[in-house]
């Protein structure tokens, strides 16, 4: 499990640690954020990709927040309730940056002949997952491929597979559609696996003979 | 049911969101096509390298937080 995702305590503690919050304890207050900050700055720079805008975010995320504290509704976790608020200022600040069109994610998918055959046949990767990611070099160059992938299709991956929202929570965060979340999902996967299929399978030759079935 | 339409079905497939008869069509193109079998490993692979890759990334641990951002926050509060 993602340690965004990680309870800030047990509940009992946390129920104390929400009385005292609301209530105005400084003690309180410095105790949730020397706690969760550590986590929640990485979810904003998973998001947003850089230090210092993940910095900003995490200001925003809670202030936003300690605003919102009296809303807040006992039946969620605290810890839970703030990685959203952080995961929607992250999508908050990608949407305000200057927009330059997206590089087209087409290329990265699997291609298909007419008769709907793979185009180029999907060849055995090198080593087995659980071989390649013990190495930290081969995690590393998997998030530098994420970071790859367009910010539409990336930012549902990251929801979805990595930050763990359902789809519902998905589609509200990010405005789209139940099945626009779904398709976007399937695609990110897809060309992350193309991006990955570069390093790890043989150079694949375009496979001109009958393909699958 | 050919190879393109089963790589439409994968994450469906996945959520165990098929139909009965879709879900044997599946498993009959996955049992006669090794190419789609094997994509279909690698995209559960992917997923799985994405989550692994990501979890330690960045790794900010509650005393990694720059010491004047959890200042600036609590000070926010104030402000």
């Amino acid at each position: 499990m993602d340690s965004a995702h990680e309870p800030l305590a047990d509940e009992q503690t946390e129920a104390a640690l929400l009385a005292d919050l609301r209530a105005g304890s400084d003690a309180a207050y410095e105790t949730l954020v020397r706690e969760t900050s550590g986590r929640l700055l990485a979810v904003a720079r998973r998001i947003v990709g850089t230090d210092e805008e993940a910095r900003d975010v995490l200001q925003e995320a809670y202030l936003s927040a300690f605003k919102a504290l009296d809303r807040f509704e006992a039946n969620a976790r605290l810890s839970t309730w703030l990685h959203r608020i952080v995961v929607n200022k992250a999508l908050m600040r990608l949407r305000t940056r200057k927009r330059k069109p997206e590089e087209p994610i087409e290329p990265l998918l699997p291609a298909f002949k007419e008769d709907g055959h793979q185009a180029r046949e999907a060849v055995a990767w090198s080593d087995g997952a659980d071989v390649m990611l013990e190495r930290a070099e081969t995690r590393a160059f998997v998030r530098s491929q994420i970071d790859r992938l367009p910010d539409t299709y990336r930012t549902v991956l990251l929801l979805r597979d990595i930050e763990e929202l359902n789809t519902p929570e998905a589609a509200t965060m990010l405005g789209i559609t139940e099945n626009a979340v779904k398709i976007r999902l399937h695609r990110a996967r897809q060309a992350l696996r193309g991006l990955l299929n570069e390093r790890f399978g043989a150079a694949p030759a375009d496979h001109t003979g009958p393909g699958g079935r | 049911m050919t190879c393109r339409e089963c790589s439409e079905f994968i994450l469906r497939y996945l959520d165990g969101e098929l139909a009965p008869e879709e879900q044997a069509s599946f498993a009959r193109h996955m049992s006669l096509c090794p190419p789609c079998e094997r994509y279909l490993s690698q995209y559960e692979v992917t997923v799985k390298a994405g989550k692994t890759a990501c979890k330690d990334a960045g790794s900010y641990l509650p005393g990694d937080v720059p010491e004047e951002l959890v200042r600036a926050i609590l000070q926010s509060r104030k402000a």
